[in-house]
C-alpha cells in the first residue's frame, strides 16, 4: 500500500515538470520515450533537475585527475627518431610519471624549456611483440611511441632516449606552441 | 541444539536481512550517431523481494574541458548543461528478478552517468557504481571564447568513455586505480558504425555475459577497468601498428589499444605493461578469448606458453622462463609445486604446467589464468587497488 502511495505521489510531482524539462535533458532532443518496469511494475520519470558545470562528478574528476601538458607521438625507426605530432592539451597525470620502473624496455623523454629540465616521463617501448600461430616473438625495429608530459609552460625542446635500437634524438617543438600564441597573444603559451 | 539453530538460523536471517542484488548496463554500449540509449538496471532479493527500483543519469553535453585550460583542449572530456533525471519504478515485492529502463535520447555529443539502487521489502538498499559514457556524434572541435579576441575554434577529438568508472572517492582516501582500456577501429573497419557494432559483443562478452572460464578473472575484476573508444586513424597489419592525427594522441589515455580489424592476418600485441597495443579480428568465432589473450600480452605482460609461441614475458611473476632453474626458484617464490616447472617444447623455455587448460597456452574456452600467469594477474589487482596498476 505504502508503496502505491509513493508511486502516485511521485507521479504527480513528476507530471507537473518533466515534460517540459526532459527534452532539455539530452542536448538536442526531441523525443520523450518514458522508463518502463518489468513485472507488473509501475515506473515514472522524476522531475529533471539542472546540474551545475562545477558540481558536475565528471568536471570534478577531470580536474582532478588531469593537468596541462604536451603529448607528443615519436616513430623511432631503429636509431633515428621522428616527431610525428606534438599537442598541447589537458592531459591525465597518471601516464605522465617519471619515477616509473618499466619492466622490459623503455622510452624516455625529458621536455627543456629555457635550457631547464621541466619534466620528464617513462613509457614502456613497444619494441619487442608476439605474433600468433609460428611467428612468436617479432622485434619491431619501427615503432610509434605515444608520451604525455606535463607542462605548465611552453616546452623548446623534448629529448627521447629509447636504449632497445640506441635511439636518441632532440625534437624542436616550439612551433605548436607558436601557433597557440598566434591564436591569443595574451596566453600563457606565449613566450615572454 | 543451541549451535544448530544458530548454524540453521543464521543463513536465513542474513539473507532475510540481504540488501538487493543489482545491476546496471547501457545499450548500446557504445554508438557515435544519434540515437536513444536505455539503462536498464535489474535486480532481485529472494527473501524480501524487491520494492522499489531507481534509475539515477546526469545527462549532458561532452566538451574538451575548455573552461578549464584557455586553448589546451583534454583528452579526457567533461560536460556542461548537464540535468539529473531519474526513472522510479515500484514493484509489489516481487522475489523473482525485476528490471527497470530509463531511455535516453542522444542526439550529439552526449556524456551520461548512471548509478542503479534498489530498496527491499524489509527496506534495505543495494546500489551500482557510478558509470559515465559517451553517444551520439562525437566531439570534432573545441571552442573558447576569449576577451577581446572572440571566439577561437580548433579541431579537437576526446577519448570516448564506454565504461568509465566515475564514482567518487570515500572520503580521506585515494580511490583505486583503473586499467584504461582503448578500443580502436582499423583502417579496414568499413565504416565508424561496423567498428562500434564489433566492439559491443567484445565488450559485455569480456566483462559480463560470456559464461565460460576464461572470461570469469574479467567478470570479476571488471570494475578495475575503463573501457574506451578512440577515434578513427590506426592502421594494423601483422606486428606493424600506426596511428595518426587524433588517434595517436588520444592513445595518451589508454593503458593499453587494442585495434579492431576484420581482414584476416594474425593477430600480434606488444609485451608491455601499460602503454602497449595489439590486434584484434573481430570475425573470429572466438574473438573474445583471443582480445583477453592478446590483452595478456599488451596489457598484463604475459608470454605465450605454446610451442611456437612468443615465449617471452616481462610480467610480475613472468610467466615464462628461459631456464628450469629459474622456473623451480620463481614457482616456489610463487608458493607454486617447482616440480611443474616443464619446457615448452624443446624451445628452451619453461613454464609452470598444472595440467589444466591455460590461456596463454590453450585456445580455448574453458581456459583460465592458471600457476604463475594467475600469480600475475592476482598481484596485478592488488596493485590497482593498491592505487597504481602499473
Amino acid at each position: 500500500m505504502t508503496q502505491h502511495i509513493r508511486a502516485i505521489c511521485l507521479y504527480l510531482i513528476c507530471g507537473l515538470v518533466h515534460l517540459s524539462a526532459w527534452g532539455q535533458a539530452a542536448p538536442g532532443s526531441s523525443e520523450r520515450p518514458l522508463p518502463a518496469a518489468t513485472d507488473g511494475g509501475t515506473a515514472v520519470l522524476v522531475a529533471p533537475r539542472p546540474i551545475q558545470t562545477d558540481s558536475d562528478p565528471v568536471t570534478q574528476r577531470v580536474r582532478a585527475d588531469t593537468a596541462d601538458g604536451l603529448v607528443i607521438v615519436v616513430t623511432i625507426d631503429g636509431a633515428k627518431v621522428s616527431l610525428d605530432s606534438a599537442v598541447p592539451a589537458r592531459i591525465p597525470r597518471k601516464r605522465t610519471r617519471a619515477d616509473r620502473n618499466v619492466e622490459g624496455d623503455a622510452v624516455k623523454a625529458t621536455a627543456f624549456a629555457g635550457g631547464q629540465v621541466i619534466a620528464s616521463a617513462v613509457v614502456p617501448d613497444n619494441v619487442i611483440n608476439i605474433q600468433e600461430g609460428r611467428a612468436g616473438v617479432v622485434r619491431t625495429e619501427r615503432r610509434q611511441i605515444t608520451i604525455g608530459l606535463l607542462a605548465d609552460r611552453p616546452i623548446d625542446t623534448v629529448s627521447i632516449e629509447a636504449p632497445a635500437t640506441g635511439a636518441s634524438a632532440s625534437l624542436d617543438v616550439r612551433p605548436v606552441y607558436a601557433r597557440l600564441c598566434e591564436l591569443d597573444r595574451n596566453s600563457k603559451w606565449c613566450r615572454r | 541444539m543451541r549451535r544448530l539453530l544458530l548454524v540453521l538460523g543464521l543463513p536465513l536471517l542474513l539473507s532475510a536481512c540481504a540488501a538487493p542484488n543489482i545491476r546496471a548496463m547501457h545499450d548500446p554500449i557504445y554508438r557515435a550517431e544519434n540515437h536513444t540509449s536505455t539503462i536498464t538496471a535489474r535486480a532481485s532479493q529472494t527473501q524480501d523481494g524487491v520494492a522499489e527500483i531507481t534509475v539515477e543519469a546526469i545527462v549532458g553535453e561532452l566538451t574538451a574541458c575548455e573552461s578549464m585550460s584557455p586553448l589546451l583542449p583534454s583528452l579526457i572530456p567533461c560536460r556542461i548543461n548537464a540535468t539529473a533525471v531519474a526513472a522510479v519504478c515500484t514493484f509489489a515485492n516481487v522475489k523473482t528478478e525485476v528490471g527497470c529502463s530509463l531511455p535516453i535520447p542522444l542526439r550529439g555529443r552526449g556524456l551520461v552517468t548512471y548509478t542503479a539502487s534498489a530498496r527491499s521489502g524489509a527496506n534495505r538498499t543495494g546500489s551500482t557504481g557510478a558509470v559515465t559514457y559517451a553517444g551520439g556524434p562525437p566531439l570534432t572541435q573545441a571552442t573558447w571564447t576569449l576577451p577581446l579576441i572572440g571566439t577561437i575554434t580548433m579541431p579537437w577529438e576526446t577519448a570516448r568513455p564506454i565504461l568509465w568508472r566515475t564514482d567518487t572517492p570515500w572520503m580521506g582516501t585515494d580511490r583505486g586505480d583503473k586499467i584504461d582500456f582503448g578500443l580502436v577501429p582499423d583502417a579496414d573497419m568499413p565504416n565508424y558504425r561496423a567498428f562500434t557494432d564489433d566492439l559491443q559483443p567484445r565488450v559485455l562478452e569480456l566483462f559480463y555475459t560470456d559464461t565460460n572460464q576464461f572470461s570469469a578473472w574479467t567478470r570479476v575484476w571488471k570494475n578495475l577497468f575503463n573501457v574506451w573508444a578512440g577515434p578513427a586513424g590506426a592502421d594494423g597489419e601483422g606486428c606493424t601498428r600506426t596511428f595518426s592525427g587524433s588517434a595517436a594522441t588520444v592513445r595518451q589515455v589508454f593503458d593499453g589499444t587494442v585495434i579492431l580489424h576484420r581482414n584476416a592476418f594474425r593477430d600480434c600485441a606488444s609485451i608491455s605493461l601499460g602503454g602497449g597495443a595489439g590486434t584484434l579480428e573481430t570475425t573470429l568465432t572466438d574473438a573474445t578469448w583471443v582480445l583477453l589473450h592478446e590483452a595478456g600480452h599488451f596489457l598484463f605482460g604475459l608470454g605465450d606458453e605454446y610451442v611456437g609461441g612468443g615465449n617471452a614475458a616481462i610480467s610480475q611473476p613472468k610467466n615464462v622462463y628461459d631456464s628450469k632453474a629459474t622456473c623451480e626458484s620463481n614457482s616456489t617464490a610463487n608458493a607454486l609445486p617447482a616440480t611443474q616447472c616443464v619446457q615448452i617444447g624443446t624451445t628452451g623455455t619453461w613454464r609452470n604446467d598444472d595440467g589444466q587448460l591455460s590461456t596463454m597456452e590453450e585456445r580455448n574456452l574453458a581456459s583460465d589464468w592458471r600457476t604463475l600467469s594467475g600469480k600475475a594477474m592476482s598481484n596485478m589487482v592488488t596493485k590497482c587497488v593498491g592505487g597504481s596498476c602499473y
